[in-house]
């Protein structure tokens, strides 16, 4: 089978002319028609706008007004994220159908300005917090590795979509590790950007403070082009970041000659792992090695607490956003979901406060850590197993499956999951590569360079859908 | 134990205004209060100092607040 198309060989296609956008958009919507209800990928499609969006970005292009690497390419917009198209559900009975009549939030309105070609709407779990749940109305995602796996979450239809050869690329957003546990699970790329680059008005909150939207797509170079796009502050997210734009892209092949990599040791980390996961690491690591960085063992400090501190501070911030709704329509909810959230209220304001205390030490240790150590960068396994069975997994399953993503949510550090390998069950596992504040093109440069070494990548899942229509 | 514990979470979902929660989720979320209370004691546990206050989380600076 060829390699799968990335946004960065349809741009090439696109503008040789061996490619329209019209003809790529109409190619991955009956991809769709054939998989979708099998991978679970899609709450909604909106294939006549998309076709229209496409035969305007083929008219530009023929009249030499290119928008950049997102013009003609087309993407997938996790559901608690707003759009002109249509409501957001959140993949919930319970939001209010006029919550999205905003329309496109900022970084949506970003992408449709840089000519990118919105397919739909993607599967998440419920508020981007429950779980798959058979028993609402709303499509289970599937790992298109094994189609009896789970597609992880909570960006579970971007990441599957992706990967399953619906659509190139897209958005997903991450509190605990939602963005890089199913690029993780589903052999493709996931970047959280640094808290404040990416604004996140016109997403349902989950965790206000953790929350990030970010990129999801085939490789480290396509989250660059998107990133480019959707960094910025914003006047409607006071938590966005005014500083001088970074040129992500332009940076991608800065190669990783004079970087130190600190090479994460907490035993959380490895006592959570499967030894093919450590085997895939060591392997990620000495490619890194190999392209010029210098790795370095480290221990964080006070990160079980950083990770911790996410799960407890997300559920006291997501019970101050669902109070109400969970007073008056409990039942409506899923009840993973409502149990979740509702733990959130068994946390007083003192436990909040010292929580945020720590969370400031710590990342300021961490920071400080880094700066005695000389590291640009830390490195660990994305998830400790590859895709957890939708039906009779393990408790050490579940309870290991978000253990190493979340420090950095409470950190906002930016951080990228790329695949690095495979279990011995052939599913996809990614490396996690975590950077300073603002330092995201140095992360997706490093995870670009293994990219560039590797073709972990550019693995076809099983089920996928080629371009052969 | 575990009684205690569910007595304590029927009250405090009281107290936040959640009065209809059905007995078996109170009793699920009485089993999960004591790692609750177990991981909020090892927060309790690091000392941070005096000067670490729980202002408003900005990954980069005070800018962002002050417009």
């Amino acid at each position: 089978m060829k390699a799968p198309l990335t946004i960065e060989t349809a741009g090439v296609a696109l503008r040789d002319g061996s490619l329209t956008s019209v003809d790529l958009v109409a190619r991955l919507q009956r991809a769709s028609d054939s998989i979708d209800e099998a991978v679970g990928t899609y709450l909604r499609r909106d294939n006549e706008a998309a076709l229209a969006a496409a035969t305007q970005a083929d008219a530009e292009l023929a009249a030499g007004r290119d928008r950049g690497p997102l013009h003609g390419i087309p993407l997938g917009i996790k559901d608690i994220l707003s759009t002109d198209d249509g409501p957001t559900t959140a993949q919930s009975l319970v939001l209010d159908p006029s919550w999205g009549d905003q329309g496109d939030g900022p970084v949506v309105q970003r992408l449709r300005g840089a000519g990118a070609v919105l397919m739909g709407k993607t599967t998440t779990m419920e508020f981007a917090i429950g779980r798959p749940d058979a028993t609402k109305p709303f499509p289970i995602p599937r790992c298109p590795w094994d189609l009896e796996r789970w597609a992880g979450g909570s960006s579970s239809g971007t990441a599957n979509g992706v990967a399953s050869g619906q659509f190139l690329g897209g958005l997903g957003t991450d509190t605990a590790g939602s963005v890089r546990l199913p690029a993780s699970y589903n052999g493709i790329t996931g970047h959280k950007p640094t808290y404040g680059l990416v604004p996140k008005s016109g997403c349902v909150p989950l965790g206000l403070s953790y929350d990030h939207i970010g990129p999801m797509a085939r490789s480290a170079w396509d989250c660059a082009a998107m990133l480019d796009v959707m960094a910025g502050a914003h006047e409607s997210d006071r938590t966005s970041v005014v500083r001088p734009a970074t040129a992500h892209l332009a940076m991608i092949d800065r190669g990783l000659e004079g970087v130190r990599i600190g090479v994460i040791t907490n035993d959380r980390v490895w006592d959570a792992s499967a030894p093919e996961v450590r085997i895939a690491f060591d392997a990620a690591v000495a490619e890194l090695s190999d392209a010029g960085a210098e790795p370095v063992e480290v221990e964080i400090p006070l990160y079980d607490q950083l990770s911790t501190g996410t799960f407890l501070a997300l559920q006291a911030e997501a019970f101050a956003w669902h109070r109400n709704l969970l007073a008056s329509s409990w039942s409506d909810y899923g009840r993973p979901t409502r149990l979740t959230i509702a733990q959130g209220a068994l946390i007083s304001a003192g436990d909040l406060v010292q929580i945020e205390r720590v969370r400031q030490r710590a990342r300021a240790d961490v920071i400080t850590l880094m700066g005695d150590l000389g590291l640009d960068l830390l490195v660990s396994p994305t998830t400790g197993y590859g895709a957890a069975p939708l039906s009779g997994a393990t408790a050490e399953q579940i309870a290991t499956q978000a253990l190493h993503t979340p420090a950095w949510n409470s950190t906002g550090f930016p951080a990228v999951s790329a695949p690095m390998g495979f279990d011995d069950d052939g599913l996809p596992l990614g490396l996690q590569i975590v950077g300073l504040p603002f330092a995201d093109a140095m992360v997706l440069a490093a995870a670009h360079a293994h990219q560039v070494r590797t073709d972990w990548h550019l693995a076809v899942a099983p089920t996928y859908a080629p371009l052969d229509g | 134990m575990e009684s205690d514990h569910t007595t304590t979470v029927a009250t405090l979902l009281s107290a936040a205004g959640l009065d209809d929660v059905p007995a078996d989720e109170i009793e699920r979320l009485g089993r999960l209060y004591g790692g609750l209370r177990r991981s909020m004691a090892e927060f309790h546990a690091v000392d941070v100092g005096d000067g670490v206050t729980a202002a408003v989380f900005a990954a980069d600076g005070p800018e962002a607040l002050d417009r």
